[in-house]
């Protein structure tokens, strides 16, 4: 389970403050959707879960424990994924999962095992010996995907993970974040699609200008709001609590 | 091995470099080309500035007499003539000695007064030349009281003559060496960490479990392995290269520091050293930004930094010099080469230029936190 209590997230470089005071919490076992216009800072967020990027204030929890209290430990049993994460491009995927199953200190016959059975899901078998760089922009996200949980994480963060791919691997990466849902896996998604939401989420976290403004089932976010789709209460939410401003940043 | 992150990082990253077939001829061919270029054209110059046609006029005879001048480019020559010049040349006391023969006169000379690249372009030059160093146009007596009784006297020693060839060589190639090294540096470290952070691929290697510093760490000794082969490649041209075009020197230097391989040991610390302080330099730069063309800006001016420093013995004859590396080189090298060299000094730049490697390390890591932040 993953705890967030009222975080906060300023850049020091050019002083945007991202996150404002975000608290959400995420259980086990459940596809736990982020939802947000752009700039809202869903990805921030998602990034200081990932303990890519260190919070300004707040606190988030793995299971009771700060995340500070042993980095290392939180990073072995999640994994993150948005379509800006790049592979090195001259290698092939099956030096690329020995690299990084050995990073995640993985034994060579479990990294050989899981290899194989997520190169075999995501079709990148037979392709398993030619150079990344050489790949689709969908073969390139489905092997990233397949390195990402090559270690068998429990806690699946996905920034966007369908956009720009056509819909045959859309569905095919949709399955299989229920399969791991299905496996009790805690999954944290963020999206523009509304659709993607109602059909994959049990909870959702809304969050407006750096702050989460909703936390709850997906089936109660359109009645919590007095609407009848969530398209209308997610409109509802941000029309409520978006506060016009001008945004300088320093470049 | 299996939890050996820096390992595993050091082996992905020689792959890296070992597929990209271009970088690995670049980091080889590089100090190669250029050593022996470069070895190769001053040769060439130097032979063409050490023997010019020179008129001379002779008083008693009341006629000019031409003669080849065969130059002698010694160091500390000191002040004024006076008595026999062959013995104050020997001791060392005149600044410049001309010894007449029937064909040739020889030249010796304080190479802080005159330079050869300085004034003997042509016989004019050279008539100029002699006036300046014997304070006036004494010169022509200076040069007929010996002239024809004495022959030709070579006062050089074989360590003399080497003493001349390696002030002019080492500093230039030593930098020349620097420059390929941190050329090398300068592409590597710019593709290993900035170019890692501008492709997005570092987030997907830190979000494993390894701490940032084991990560940068083995980046690190791979690219100082890289430099040091660069640097070495370097070397060991310059050594061909010597073999090659100054086969006299280089058997000099065979006889004087080749009795046992006690050169071995130093010149490898020397390298080390150097490989040691390119390393911290351009992976601190290279940690500091997030766009690699910021960073090979950057990097030019630590580029510009080394060589420079490596030319610092030519600006001053300060002796501290000696125990700073890069800035040791041509020194370092100098006593070597004469079967000299000095474990002292040569061994504290070593522990200096680990320290600075340490805190190049240490500084990389808070600027790539940094950077992410």
């Amino acid at each position: 389970m993953i705890t967030i209590e009222h975080l906060k997230k300023t850049f020091k470089k050019n002083k945007v403050e991202a996150v404002k005071d975000v608290s959400l919490e995420v259980n086990d076992g459940e596809i736990f959707a982020l939802l947000g216009p752009n700039g809202a800072g869903k990805t921030t967020t998602m990034r200081m879960l990932s303990t890519l990027l260190i919070p300004t204030s707040g606190k988030i929890t793995y299971d009771g424990k700060d995340i500070n209290e042993d980095l290392l430990a939180v990073r072995r049993r999640i994994a993150f994924l948005t379509n800006e994460i790049r592979l090195d491009g001259q290698f092939t995927p099956d030096e690329l999962a020995n690299y990084y199953g050995r990073l995640y200190e993985m034994e060579e016959s479990q990294i050989k095992k899981n290899k194989e059975e997520l190169f075999e899901y995501f079709g990148i078998s037979e392709f398993s010996q030619r150079r990344y760089e050489t790949f689709s922009t969908g073969m390139k996200q489905k092997t990233s995907l397949a390195i990402c949980l090559l270690h068998d994480p429990d806690t699946i963060i996905f920034d966007e993970p369908t956009n720009g791919l056509d819909i045959l691997t859309q569905q095919l990466i949709e399955k299989y974040i229920l399969r791991l849902k299905q496996e009790g896996k805690c999954i944290i998604l963020s999206t523009h699609i509304l659709d993607l939401v109602s059909r994959l989420a049990d909870r959702v976290g809304v969050i407006v200008d750096g702050r989460s403004v909703y936390c709850g089932n997906v089936s109660d976010l359109a009645s919590s709001q007095n609407v009848s789709t969530i398209d209308e209460a997610f409109v509802k939410l941000y029309e409520e609590n978006h506060v016009e401003q001008a945004i300088i940043t320093k470049k | 091995m299996r939890n050996d992150h820096v390992f595993h990082v050091m082996r992905n990253e020689w792959a890296k470099t070992s597929k990209t077939k271009t970088q690995l001829l670049l980091l080889l061919l590089t100090p190669f080309l250029t050593v022996m270029f470069i070895s190769w054209g001053l040769d060439y110059v130097i032979s063409q500035t050490s023997t010019y046609q020179a008129t001379v006029y002779v008083e008693n005879e009341e006629q000019y007499h031409t003669a080849d001048i065969v130059l002698k480019d010694y160091p500390n020559f000191s002040k004024a003539i006076g008595g026999d010049p062959l013995t104050e040349v020997k001791e060392g006391r005149i600044d410049c000695a001309v010894v007449v023969s029937q064909e040739t006169i020889v030249l010796y000379y304080d190479s802080e007064i005159l330079s050869s690249a300085q004034c003997l372009k042509d016989a004019a030059d050279l008539a100029d030349a002699l006036c300046f160093a014997f304070e006036g146009e004494d010169i022509y007596y200076e040069v007929m009281e010996y002239y024809p009784e004495r022959n030709m006297i070579d006062l050089s020693s074989k360590e003399d003559i080497l003493e001349s060839f390696l002030d002019r060589m080492t500093g230039l190639i030593g930098m020349l060496i620097f420059l390929t090294m941190a050329s090398n540096a300068l592409s590597l470290s710019a593709n290993s960490v900035t170019g890692e952070k501008e492709r997005h691929t570092f987030d997907t290697l830190v979000l494993c479990p390894a701490s940032l510093r084991k990560i940068l760490l083995g980046k690190t000794l791979v690219l100082m392995l890289e430099i040091f082969l660069s640097g070495l490649v370097g070397v060991l041209t310059s050594i061909l290269a010597f073999r090659i075009w100054n086969p006299d020197q280089f058997r000099t230097i065979c006889d004087l520091a080749g009795k046992d391989l006690s050169w071995l040991p130093l010149m490898i610390l020397l390298l080390l050293s150097a490989t040691l302080v390119t390393t911290a330099i351009f992976m601190t730069i290279a940690s500091a930004f997030t766009q690699t063309k910021k960073a090979s800006l950057f990097s030019s001016a630590g580029m510009v930094l080394i060589s420079i420093s490596s030319m610092i013995p030519t600006f001053t004859k300060n002796e501290a010099v000696k125990f700073f590396p890069v800035a040791n080189w041509s020194i370092a090298i100098k006593s070597i080469c004469r079967g000299q060299g000095d474990l002292m000094a040569i061994g504290t730049a070593f522990l200096i230029s680990v320290l600075i490697f340490a805190l190049g390390i240490l500084l990389s890591s808070v600027l790539w936190e940094r950077t992410n932040e």
